[in-house]
Formats: structure tokens, sequence, C-alpha cells
């Protein structure tokens, strides 16, 4: 007995002396480099490369354009993709499939064609800019501050509304029902109960959006270099690829100022989340809550899906012409449409090896993140983990910083990551799947400790009090309770990973592609149908694969159901703690 | 004893060698692997390498495409850690092989088939050579302009004022060189830039968008790559290219070696292919100028001879590139 004890007691030491190691090779160790980079001059260390950018006014422009960017599209996904969460989650709406297929749209079309598209739309001699004008208003010119925050704002909307409709979901309605018996009404219940305990996923759907901007490059790129309007991604990327001794510190440099935004942002997220009370139920409700009148609700519904039409299928719809078009730039009239794009793409053997090996990586990647990002959310939550947090916030940095200052960083860490030892997968695809984990990852750990806090720890203390083992504990509640969640966030690494562009274009072995890579070989090349085409194919089987997860979630609804009738006459848990709704 | 002992290792030594060298003599000597970096076109690549193999089918090559910028990033990443994984680069310009070549990354190699190359796109030292010439022009929409221009010059005219599009030189290995150039040009200069900017000229990230934006008729006229433009022509866009009257500012899609290669002797034969008649006139079939001379360059594009060259020191347009890029983002903040 004591022998046995004292085994665990170890093991568990050594586990987690291996998790921190693990942690620190693979999260640390190249953000360190980084570090070291942007320290590193002609004899020895100094600051001389931080107090030459941070004088030159470009810089000082940079960051502000950065912040007003990240801050203002934080805003405005934020609003809207709560907004969404809000009325899709709860309010008797029809459609919601389709609403929620309509608002993820922006999510699963890669970002260079939506901006192409609006570019396309309030183009300058275009009908919509003319047809402003000869109404009296200001032409709309996407080539701004104003048009940068637009589209990027449209694009993170589906990363707010993803985390929030799973939080608001798994808001016990008992709670609901204890507020109005206590006299609160329907609007003052959902303010002071369902908001205030969603707060934490809007605060962190937000700090995932703002992460998600201020590295984001193809958008500022494409919106802000043709009006000189630099933010700190694409003057990385200006430093980057520049010669002479200092280029690679230079963009070290500028990283670890925009790291510096990105822990800033992390550390209001903390705030919110700190403030936020616990909250202690299992699975999701997708039970009708608010009741809207059917005028109202036909009002809502409408807008709404209205709204979601014009502005996510505008994308989708140029995308799918610009793919037929036989003659790039020559209109979309019937003579100049055709499949001959799709059908050279499909008959080209290179394309769909680069689709399986996008799908194998992603697929690895995401394999990863699930059982690293639930194992880091389990720590975090029940074990208060000094390594877990310090991988969450380093896995934020990762996520944050532009891909190709990552890029770069991993080449250098994973050449040789530890002093003689040369694993030999730079060079390989392996270090792909690495580079989408360490991006990716911070996704899976939001995602799963949402999971884990809707999850109470008495069920876990109860099954242990009954005799179950750790293993029992994880096979027979916390999976069957995660799973759903979990794999909803899985989702939101998969698809970013599949048709991940920056990192590919630099650390792809030879004699491999991916779609990412292919896309950017089309656009290069000129052939901007080819391009469209390519990536209507992937949208096509994202829409696949979504229409087919949702398929097997019926199907296993319906199963559950059936078991459900058949253990009808068990006793429930509680699935709240009697003093829940005090704190 | 020991004398037999050397007799027989002498024995089986001189056989093995006659039997190594009798089987190297039977089929092409040249057998292994090398690794090409680069950022041709994908089908250009395949095409080059289909024809290379035709040649010499007992050495394979692995392929890493991308941008140039992300390929020379790569490549000097790799430098830096000492584990360089390219035996052959084929890039844009040849400003970035100076820098290459400056932090001691190329092999010198003189190719017995450089001849008929011109001296003014061979490196003196012969660590890279230019395999073709993709020259800087004038494009415009045939719908849009009445009076096309004829020089660089008279994009500064009243008429393109909102109307003209060019690529980014900070964006750009290609653009940056064009910038170098033509700043250094008689007539034109950094006040042809400022014109630009007064005419209120959009600057892109790439040569694409710069097609995209005058087929469309979103801008009229613009400074792009000859090839793209005369592709786009022939396949029915409503564009035409220019050679503007100052002369054309020509990359070289370099090809050179690097120092770390393993396979020097393999690289070399890929390199010999490469500026030899054969590959010159399969770089002609893609579309593109050839480099040599007396290898026809295709339809619609002039011949290496025909083309007014505008050319500058490039250890000068080098050293000068990054204090230019600068000037210009100041210029078109």
């Amino acid at each position: 007995m004591h022998d046995s004890r004292f085994i665990r007691y170890y093991g568990n030491r050594i586990l987690q002396a291996f998790f921190c190691f693990a942690v620190f090779l693979v999260f640390l160790a190249p953000l360190l480099r980084l570090l070291l980079m942007s320290v590193t001059e002609d004899a020895g260390y100094g600051f001389s490369h931080y107090a030459r950018l941070l004088g030159e006014e470009r810089t000082r422009l940079a960051v502000r354009n950065t912040l007003i960017v990240g801050a203002s599209s934080t805003a405005f996904s934020m609003l809207f993709g709560a907004t969404f969460a809000f009325l899709v989650a709860y309010a008797n709406l029809k459609r919601r499939r389709l609403a929620e297929l309509l608002i993820l749209l922006p999510f699963i079309i890669p970002s260079y064609i939506i901006t192409l598209s609006w570019t396309g739309i309030f183009s300058e001699n275009g009908a919509v800019n003319g047809w402003l004008s000869s109404a009296g208003l200001a032409p709309v010119n996407l080539y701004s501050l104003g048009g940068i925050i637009f589209v990027h704002g449209m694009c993170t909307i589906p990363i707010v509304y993803m985390i929030v409709k799973a939080m608001l979901r798994r808001i016990p309605v008992d709670l609901e029902e204890a507020s109005m018996a206590a006299g609160y009404s329907r609007r003052q219940t959902m303010l002071r109960i369902n908001l205030a305990l969603a707060a934490p996923a809007v605060a962190s759907g937000g700090i995932l959006s703002f992460l998600a901007t201020i590295d984001n490059f193809s958008i500022p790129a494409f919106l802000g270099i043709s009006s000189g309007i630099p933010v700190l991604s694409t003057y990385i990327y200006e430093k980057a690829i520049g010669f002479g001794p200092s280029s690679f510190s230079d963009a070290a440099v500028l990283s670890v100022l925009l790291s510096l935004l990105a822990v800033g942002g992390t550390l209001l997220e903390g705030f919110f989340v700190r403030r936020s009370p616990g909250l202690e139920s299992t699975g999701e409700d997708a039970s009708i809550r608010i009741e809207l009148p059917r005028r109202t609700r036909a009002w809502v519904e409408w807008t709404m899906l209205g709204g979601l039409m014009t502005f996510n299928i505008v994308p989708l719809l140029f995308m799918f012409l610009s793919a037929m078009q036989k003659r790039y730039g020559l209109g979309y009239a019937a003579d100049n449409l055709t499949v001959a794009n799709f059908r050279d793409l499909l008959a080209n053997a290179g394309v769909l090896r680069a689709v399986r090996t996008s799908i194998l990586l992603a697929g690895a990647a995401c394999a990863v993140c699930i059982v690293v990002g639930t194992a880091a959310a389990y720590l975090k939550i029940r074990k208060n983990n000094k390594a877990a947090k310090i991988l969450e916030k380093s896995a934020a940095l990762a996520y944050a910083i532009p891909g190709i200052v990552l890029a770069l960083a991993m080449i250098f860490h994973w050449v040789e990551p530890l002093p003689g030892v040369r694993p030999g997968i730079y060079g390989t695809m392996t270090i792909l799947a690495v580079a989408y984990v360490t991006r990716y990852l911070v996704l899976q750990i939001k995602g799963s400790v949402n999971a884990m806090l809707t999850v109470e720890p008495a069920l876990e203390e109860a099954a242990v009090a009954g005799g179950s083992g750790k293993i029992a504990v994880w096979v027979k509640i916390l999976l069957p309770l995660l799973a759903k969640p979990v794999l909803a966030s899985a989702f939101l690494v998969f698809i970013p990973a599949m048709t991940e562009l920056t990192l590919s274009s630099i650390l792809s072995a030879a004699g491999t592609k991916t779609i990412g890579l292919t896309v950017f070989s089309f656009q290069q090349a000129g052939d901007y149908s080819l391009a469209a085409a390519m990536s209507a194919v992937v949208v096509l089987l994202v829409l696949g694969a979504y229409g087919t997860a949702l398929l097997c979630k019926k199907f296993f609804e319906r199963q559950k159901e059936k078991k459900n009738d058949r253990t009808e006459a068990g006793a429930h848990i509680p699935l709240v703690r009697p003093d829940a709704g005090a704190r | 004893m020991n004398l037999r002992r050397i007799a027989v290792c002498a024995l089986v030594t001189m056989f093995l060698i006659s039997a190594f060298t009798a089987g190297a003599a039977e089929a092409d000597p040249l057998k292994g692997r090398i690794t090409l970096y680069t950022s041709q076109p994908d089908r250009d690549v395949t095409q080059l390498i289909a024809a290379f193999n035709e040649k010499h089918p007992g050495i394979g090559v692995d392929v890493f495409r991308s941008g140039t910028e992300e390929v020379v990033s790569k490549i000097r990443a790799e430098h830096r850690v000492r584990s360089v994984l390219a035996d052959v680069l084929l890039v844009a310009d040849s400003v970035s092989f100076e820098n290459l070549k400056e932090e001691g990354m190329l092999l010198a190699y003189e190719s017995p088939e450089v001849k008929g190359i011109p001296e003014e796109y061979l490196d003196k030292d012969r660590t890279y050579a230019g395999t073709k010439l993709i020259t800087t022009g004038i494009i415009y929409n045939t719908t849009k302009v009445a009076e096309p221009p004829e020089a660089f010059a008279d994009l500064a005219k009243e008429a393109f004022k909102n109307n003209l599009i060019m690529p980014s030189p900070l964006y750009s290995g290609a653009a940056a060189y064009n910038l170098g150039v033509m700043t250094r040009t008689e007539g034109l200069g950094w006040e042809f830039f400022e014109k630009l900017k007064e005419n209120n000229t959009r600057v892109e990230r790439g040569n694409g968008a710069i097609l995209t934006a005058v087929a469309a008729g979103e801008r009229s006229c613009g400074i792009i790559v000859d090839f793209m433009a005369v592709r786009a022509r022939e396949s029915g866009s409503p564009v035409e290219f220019v050679y503007p009257a100052e002369g054309s500012p020509a990359i070289t899609e370099p090809i050179g070696i690097l120092q770390t290669t393993r396979v020097p002797g393999l690289a070399k034969a890929f390199v010999d292919f490469v500026l030899s008649e054969e590959g010159q006139k399969l770089a002609a079939e893609m579309g593109y100028t050839p480099v040599k001379d007396g290898v026809e360059a295709p339809k619609g594009l002039k011949s290496v001879g025909e083309i007014k060259s505008m050319v500058y020191d490039i250890e000068v347009l080098k050293a000068a590139r990054e204090a230019e890029k600068a000037r210009f983002s100041a210029m078109f903040q």
C-alpha cells in the first residue's frame, strides 16, 4: 500500500516535470529564440534595435494602427458575434441551422477571397459607389482604416459566435427558473444571469478575435499597402524579407512589440474572467428560452437572415463566379463563364496530393491539439497547474505572432532544439504539423477550458468517492460531457490549419505542397481563376465535412434518445449545486 | 602470411574498382537527388524538370516553391543555423543573389553554357547566371485608353491621374530592383516617382494585382512585367503591353548553386541544362524571353537582342536598396 502511494506520488511528479519540459521545449523555446534574436547585435547583446525602431515614425504609426484596428474590429465582432449567438441559442427563431451556416461562412472562406470580393463590390468605378455618389453620398473606400476594420470584423465574427453560443447553451435553465421564481423579470434574468455567466466566453471570444486580427497579414496587405497604412504585421513582413544583418532582428523586435499588445489583450481578458461567477452544469441545452411574439420573431429572423445573406453570401458568390471566369477581369456574363477551371484542377495530380497532405496535416495537428489542449484545460481548471497556465499564455503568443516570424523562429529552433540534438524534423512535413499545433493550440485550450468550466467537479469527486479510478472518471464522466464542445472547438483548429498559408509558404518540405501553398502558387503565377477555383473546392470540402458532422450529430442524438428511453426510470444526477445562484 | 594478406586485399580492391567503373560507364554517370528552391510558377518548374529528366533520368529533383521573398528568407534562416537544404536556387532577381553571395552562400561555377548570354546578365564571379529576361513595361486597358503611353515619362501626364497602378518595391524584389534602376535613369529619377504620387498612383503588393485591376478596368494603366501582360492579351483580355522608350529594366531569374551542396556534380548538370540552348528554348515555349542570343522569343515579346536594356551596377543597387525602399515608403505613405 505504502509502495503504491510512493510510486503514484513520484509518478505524478515525473509526469508533471515531463509536461513542463515538453511545454518549454515546444512552446516557450521558439519564443525565447525570438526574444534573443531581438537583442542580438553585431557584437554581443543590447537594445539598440529597439531604440532605433522605436525612434522611427513608421514604427509608432504601425503600433497605433494595429491598436486601432485590433480594438475596433474586436468590438465589432464581439457585438455581432454575441448577438447572433444569443439569438440562435435562445430565441424561438426558425431556420437556425441556415442562420448558423451563414454566420460561419466567413470562417470557411479564405480571408483573401472575402477581401477581394468586397473590394470588387466597392471598386472606385463600380456600381455601388456610382449609385452612392449619384445619391449624393460619399463613396465607400475600403482602402482605408475603416475598410480594414470592417473586413477584419467580418472575418472574426464566427470565432466569437462559436465560443459564446456553446457557453450560452450550457447555462442551466434551472438558474433562470430560480431567478424568475425570485421575482425577476425575463429581461432582468437574461441580463443578470445569462449575460453575466456568458461574459467570460464573450471575453475569450473577443481576445481570440483580437489576436487573430493583429497578426493577420492578408487583409492589411491587400487594403493597407496600397493606401500607405502600415500595421505591425505588414511592417514585420517588410522587415523579415529585407536584407542586411539586422533584418531578422528588426522583425523580431517588432514581433516582441506585437506580443506585448497580445499580452495586454490577454491580461484584459483575465480581468473579466476573474470577475465572472463560476458555473456548473453539464451538456448543452438547446431548448428555446425566449419566446418572441410571432411578428417580432419574423422581423428579427428576416433582418438577421437578410443581413447575413447580403454580407456573407456575396463573397461566396464572388468566389464561385471568379472561379468560373474564362478570362479574369472580363466580367461575369454567361459567355465568359466555364467549368474548365474546376476540370483542370481535378485533373491535376499535384492539387489532389496537396488536398490530401493538408487534410492529413490538419487532422494530425487537430488530434494533438485536442489531447494537449484538453489536458492543459483540465490541469488549469482542476489542479490550478502553473505549467498549464504558462502553456496557455505562450500558445496565445504563438497565435499572435505573424506567420512569417513564427516560421523563421521554427527553423531557428527545430534544426537544433537542444545543443547537439538535431531531430531532423525540419525539412520534413512533420515540422508543419508541429508549427500548426504551435499556432492553433490556443484555440483548442480556450474551447476546452470553457467546456471544462461547465463540468461540475462534484461529479468527479463523487465518482472518486465511489471508488472509480482516474481512467474511469475520464471515460465515464469527463469524455462524454466534454466531447461535443471540445470537438466543436477542434473545428476552429482544423479549418484554419487546412487552409494555412504563411507557415506553409516557408516551412513546407521540398517535394510536398499544401492547399494554401497551391493557392499561393496560382496567385503568384497570375492564375486568379484557378486560385479562386481551388478556394471554392476547399469551401465545398468544408461544407461537406460540416454536413457530415451534422448528420453524425443527429444520428448520435437519436441513439442517445433510445438509450434515455430505456433508462428513464434511473435517478437524475443533480446538475446544479444548491448554492450556484448565490455566488 | 602477411604478403598473402596484402595480395588478397589488392586483388579485392582492384576487383571492386573495375566493377565500379564498368557499371558507371554503362549508363548516365549522374545519379542521385538534388533539391531546388525556386519562385518559378508551378507549371514552369514541372515542365523544366520533365525536360531535364529526359536528359538526366538518374537525377531526381525535389522542389520547394514559394514567393521569392519567402524562399530567400527560408534559405537565409537555414544558413544561420547551418542547415541549408537546397542545392540549387532559382529566384526572381540578381540583388537577392548578390546578398547571398556576400554572405558566402554561393558556389562559383563557370558553366560551359554561358556563351551567348550577354555579360550584363551574368555575375562577374560566376556565382549565378540569368536564365531568362523578364522586363518591366506599361500595360493599358484598350477600352479605356485612347492615347496609349509610349514611355514611362508619359505616365506623369494629367490624363492618367487617378488611373495608375504599380507593384510595391516593399513587397516584391523585382519592383525594388526596378525602383533602383529607374531612379538612376536620365529623364526619370525620383522626380518621376514624385509625379506618380501626385497622379495618385495606387501601389499594390504584386504584379498579379496590377493585371487584375487593369484588365477589369479599375485602373486604366499600370506598370507590370512583360509576360503577364502579353499572356493576358493573347488569351483575350482587353489589354496591351508597351516596351517603354527609355528602355526596359529587366530581372533575369538567375540560377546559382549553394556552397553547402553535397552533390555539386548533379547541381552543375542542372544549371548547365537550364542555360543550354535546349533549356532556353523551353523558356521561350513557356512564354518568357530567353536570355541567350539566337534563341527566339515567344510571340508578342522582343528577343534579347531587340530589347533596349536599362541596367545599373548591381552592387550599387544592392547597397542602396534598403534606403530606397524606406524613401519610397515615406513618399507613398
